[in-house]
């Protein structure tokens, strides 16, 4: 009965579907009988397509590479205008740019590869003249280009233009790290210039690639977290699919292993099209060995002087900066910057305390002239790692930002490459201009940097930020500003810190003749420190000043106690200034001054050897009792030996921390201190 | 001298003289059997002689030598040992000479001599015996009672898989070639009575959709030896009839030896080796070498057969069954006409129709092929695809 009923459907169907039918109707299992019936079919019936292309399926679902790849190579020859031939194609090379270890993926993959050369290369052509996504078909003409390599010559240059031209028409182009681009710059330029033998282009067209290629990859390792796989970064997936999920690349497929690699084999290979004189086999040699050469190359040419080098100049000092530029930067915005992950403590770059005196910016040597004979010195602090390397970062960047903007011609086209620079870009060339103003005592030009840094909410970021302001403002003798952030700055610093007193560096002995720079972590060990030191050499530089006050000298003597007695030199020059007043009042020294030495000192300065001077330190004004016992000699007497048994009292008393002692003081004293620099 | 050669032998113990023996053949006939000095007439006589009594020891002149198990085996051993060292083209005549026209008496030796250089891989033995199964008609009885002895000591003693069998195609083709044609006369699958053993089938299906130029090994012989049978017709009249021959023989599982799975694994085989011919034939075509596989005769002469196989008032299954068999012949019938391997007689297929309209249960797969056929021979285009 069943058998009658399906015969009666078949009946109505036409040969060729009734074969198709009956060939399709065995199970899986069975394959020989399918076989079997499409061999007659075929036999019925060779020029219809359908039967090829079941025997195709039957072969592809029996995993036969060899026989199915016959028939795919069989069809393409005999059937090249079956729209299903060619959705069959398209899928197999969608699966070729897969790295999938998928079966299915591996199948398509193997058979592709048993095709014929030359009909694979008509396939890859073939399918990507047919895709309407421009992507996609770059994608697919670039793995034509880097199977077929000889096909580079005829389509390489096509593709470059079809990308720049998608990239401009898509409107992303304001963001450099996007498809186009990605593609343009880590596929199809390298490929272009290593395969593309001699290329028909204008050289001014290679300096706009390497421009392209120098903004993709700058603003590719300045953008936020790019190499942290769990990072949710919705942004950037906005802007690698526009909008529109299958338009554009995955995350995966955004992502650059080597940036840095690319883009400096990327400058020698348009170096060595443009015949810059460069080392012959600088490409397979290791980055650190490129990026020294071109650093000689480009001084060599430097030297030169001649104008034909100037594009040569311009690219390679560009490519160098960037590079030593993001690479210093990353240790100082350690957080937000993609390649410092490692190592998470910014650092901070402040003037020497020591050379303060001398060095001022009131001197009349202009700060050029003593860059070039006098470079200053950065001393780095011992827990800084790799400090050698971020020197040398910082030292290129310098050098190279010099380059950059040695003629107005230069200024200007640097100017213009970094014009499409993305926000976090033009952030990292802040960070590393202020501390450039910094290294060169331009005090003015480094707080208009620090101006345009964004606000963060990283207390170790913040700390950073208060500190090169404070120092600015210091040097700029505006020593009440420079003082309260320093103020402000110790009072966020947990009192628990563990600190260590500040390392030699900035002791205040070495040769004053250079200017010395510091270079901090922004720890609390390391900035408290350093804070104090400050202080100090605010007062101490109030004090050498006719409008010093007896309260700056007692500040003074309270803030040395700090690490006693390290800067006893600095204590006697005080002592020595209340000596030669003759005077001293500060009625709250009780509270603050605990250092027995200087107890003692004290005590010497009342005595006659000590020259008799008049001290007024008891937490009642003695003057003022004076002044109510005029009228007998002894009050006066009851009154020294008050102060002898104060002194002796606090001698015996249980002495605070120093360093708690000084919070203390400054924080119940702020307004005191900070009334010094009025 | 030559003419002590006799005497020589005859002072000889075996295996001397039989070493003795078949060297001096060897060489006689290497050099293009020249007179022997001091012999001037029956040099043939001689040469006869000496393989009379010390190769295949049928003496004429005094009592039967009989040679112990142990011997016989030394001696077949000697036999293919001198064939695979004897010079190329004189390795048919020794074998001639040996086995030819005298007589079958010596069938029973060379039977155990193929069966030896079966397990020892020996092609040249083979190979002769290949072209002597040809000369002597792959469907002659002495041919049939070879193959029924190879299969009795292949596939029957030892149904387990053989591997001296399973290579046998890439030992030596032509015998495999050959074997399968006489192979498919001794089990015709006409009937319950005439199944091949399992084993065999296996063998057989494996053999051609393994290699799809087996079956016109004995085709490409026919220039040197006019006479050939190719295994075609018989293999698909195996696929043809088998599956209702299969279906009959489940009806009848209870009284019979053959279990249900026995059955099952037939027919898989079947459905096999039917694809493994189509593959032959287009393969074939290909390189020119189908024409001749199979005639028209050979197919109605299968249609008629069916006809004789199927029984009136089928049951579903044997309908379904008939159903298959009709198929089959109507796809090695297109593609055999399409590759051009038999010549399209229009009377043949005229035939064949009458007999498919009017004998045979209707079947659209058959219909759809020879209203084609008749329609006029098609231009022959080449298969490119499998």
């Amino acid at each position: 009965m069943l058998l009658k009923m399906a015969s009666a459907v078949q009946q109505d169907l036409s040969d060729v579907d009734w074969l198709v039918m009956r060939a399709r109707s065995f199970p899986k299992s069975d394959p020989y009988s399918t076989k079997a019936w499409l061999i007659t079919a075929k036999s019925l019936y060779p020029e219809s397509f359908v039967f090829q292309f079941e025997s195709y399926l039957v072969e592809k679902t029996g995993k036969n590479v060899d026989e199915a790849a016959r028939y795919l190579q069989d069809m393409l020859q005999n059937f090249p205008n079956e729209p299903r031939l060619w959705s069959e194609v398209h899928s197999i090379l969608e699966s070729l740019q897969k790295e999938s270890q998928d079966q299915k993926v591996t199948f398509l993959t193997d058979l592709f590869a048993a095709i014929p050369t030359s009909t694979q290369c008509v396939m890859l052509l073939r399918v990507s003249e047919t895709i309407s996504d421009v992507l996609e078909r770059c994608q697919l003409l670039l793995l034509a280009m880097k199977k077929f390599p000889n096909l580079v010559k005829e389509h390489g240059l096509k593709l470059v233009e079809i990308l720049v031209t998608e990239e401009t028409n898509s409107g992303i182009v304001n963001n450099p790290v996007n498809c186009y681009r990605k593609l343009l710059v880590c596929d199809v330029m390298p490929l272009v210039l290593q395969k593309g033998g001699h290329l028909e282009v204008n050289k001014f067209h290679l300096y706009l690639w390497l421009q392209r290629a120098t903004e993709f990859y700058v603003s590719y390792v300045s953008q936020p977290h790019a190499l942290d796989p769990n990072a949710e970064n919705v942004e950037m997936n906005l802007i690698f699919t526009d909008g529109n999920k299958s338009r554009g690349l995955t995350e995966l497929d955004m992502q650059v292993a080597d940036p840095w690699g690319s883009l400096l084999k990327l400058l020698l290979l348009i170096g060595q099209h443009l015949k810059w004189d460069m080392e012959m086999d600088l490409v397979i040699k290791t980055k650190e060995h490129q990026i020294q050469s071109l650093q000689h190359q480009l001084m060599r040419v430097k030297l030169h002087g001649s104008e034909i080098y100037n594009k040569q100049i311009l690219h390679t000092a560009m490519v160098l900066f960037v590079h030593s530029m993001v690479n210093y930067v990353s240790y100082v915005d350690a957080e937000s910057c993609s390649s410092g992950s490692l190592h998470l403590v910014p650092i901070v770059l402040v003037e020497g305390l020591a050379s303060s005196m001398s060095a001022s910016p009131v001197n009349p040597r202009s700060k050029k002239q003593k860059l070039d004979s006098l470079a200053p010195s950065i001393q780095c602090s011992p827990n800084i790692t790799s400090s050698v390397a971020i020197l040398q970062c910082f030292e290129t960047a310098v050098k190279c930002y010099d380059i950059l903007n040695s003629t107005e011609d230069m200024k200007l086209e640097f100017y213009n490459l970094c014009q499409k620079w993305r926000k976090e870009t033009q952030t990292m060339k802040s960070y590393f201009l202020a501390d450039m103003a910094i290294y060169q005592g331009n005090y003015e030009e480094a707080l208009a940097q620090l101006s345009q840094l964004p606000a963060t909410t990283n207390p170790k970021m913040k700390m950073r930020h208060s500190l090169q302001l404070a120092g600015c403002y210091f040097f700029l003798k505006q020593y009440l500003k420079a003082c309260e952030l320093v103020v402000d700055l110790i009072e966020t610093i947990p009192c628990g810190s563990s600190i260590s007193s500040l390392w030699s560096a900035c002791d205040g002995t070495e040769d004053r003749a250079t200017r010395s720079l510091l270079l901090l972590q922004c720890v609390d060990g390391e900035i408290l420190p350093f804070c104090l030191q400050f202080l100090i050499v605010a007062l101490k530089e109030k004090m050498m000043s006719p409008h010093r006050t007896d309260s700056t000298l007692a500040h003074l003597i309270i803030l040395l106690q700090f690490d006693w007695p390290k800067q006893e030199a600095l204590f006697c020059e005080v002592i020595a200034t209340i000596q030669k007043q003759a005077s001293f009042t500060y009625n709250a020294f009780f509270s603050y001054v605990h250092q027995v030495d200087i107890l003692e000192e004290f005590a010497f300065l009342d005595t006659p050897e000590g020259g008799k001077v008049n001290l007024d330190i008891m937490p009642n004004s003695t003057k003022a009792l004076a002044q109510q016992r005029t009228v007998t000699r002894g009050v006066n007497k009851g009154v020294k030996e008050d102060f002898k048994a104060t002194l002796e009292k606090q001698v015996g008393s249980v002495m605070e921390a120093s360093h708690v002692l000084i919070r203390r003081f400054l924080k119940e004293e702020r307004a005191e201190i900070l009334s010094n620099f009025v | 001298m030559a003419g002590n050669i006799l005497n020589r032998l005859f002072r000889l113990n075996f295996p001397d003289c039989t070493r003795e023996a078949l060297s001096f053949l060897t060489s006689y006939i290497s050099q293009d059997c020249p007179a022997i000095p001091g012999l001037n007439a029956n040099t043939e006589q001689v040469i006869v002689e000496i393989c009379q009594e010390f190769v295949l020891f049928k003496s004429v002149r005094g009592p039967q030598k009989k040679l112990t198990a142990v011997q016989e085996l030394h001696l077949l051993d000697m036999i293919c040992t001198c064939f695979s060292e004897a010079p190329e083209k004189s390795k048919y005549r020794i074998f001639n000479l040996m086995f030819g026209a005298h007589g079958d008496g010596t069938v029973n030796l060379l039977t155990k001599l193929v069966s030896l250089a079966l397990s020892v891989r020996c092609t040249p033995v083979l190979f002769c015996a290949a072209i002597w199964m040809q000369e002597r008609d792959s469907l002659s009885p002495v041919v049939k009672g070879l193959t029924q002895r190879l299969v009795s000591d292949y596939c029957i003693l030892y149904p387990d898989h053989s591997n001296v069998f399973s290579t046998l195609p890439s030992v030596c083709p032509l015998f495999a070639c050959n074997f399968v044609t006489a192979v498919t006369s001794l089990y015709s699958f006409a009937g319950i009575d005439s199944l091949p053993p399992l084993a065999l089938l296996q063998h057989v299906s494996d053999w051609v959709f393994k290699d799809n130029t087996m079956c016109c090994e004995s085709l490409r012989q026919a220039a040197i030896h006019s006479a050939y049978t190719t295994p075609v017709p018989g293999l698909t009249g195996w696929c043809v009839r088998g599956p209702l021959v299969c279906c009959q023989l489940k009806e009848k599982v209870s009284d019979s030896q053959i279990s249900q799975s026995h059955i099952e694994s037939l027919l898989v085989c079947l459905e096999k080796l039917h694809l493994a011919l189509l593959q032959s034939l287009t393969f074939t075509a290909c390189v020119n070498l189908s024409p001749g596989l199979i005639s028209a005769s050979d197919l109605t002469h299968i249609a008629q057969t069916l006809q004789v196989v199927s029984r009136p008032n089928p049951s579903q299954e044997e309908e379904l069954a008939c159903n298959i068999a009709l198929e089959r012949l109507a796809q090695i019938l297109q593609v055999a006409a399409n590759t051009r391997t038999y010549i399209a007689d229009r009377g043949k297929i005229k035939e064949l129709e009458s007999l498919a309209k009017h004998k045979l249960p209707q079947n659209r797969l058959l219909a759809m092929v020879l209203s084609n056929q008749l329609q006029g021979i098609k231009p022959y285009s080449v298969i490119v695809t499998s």
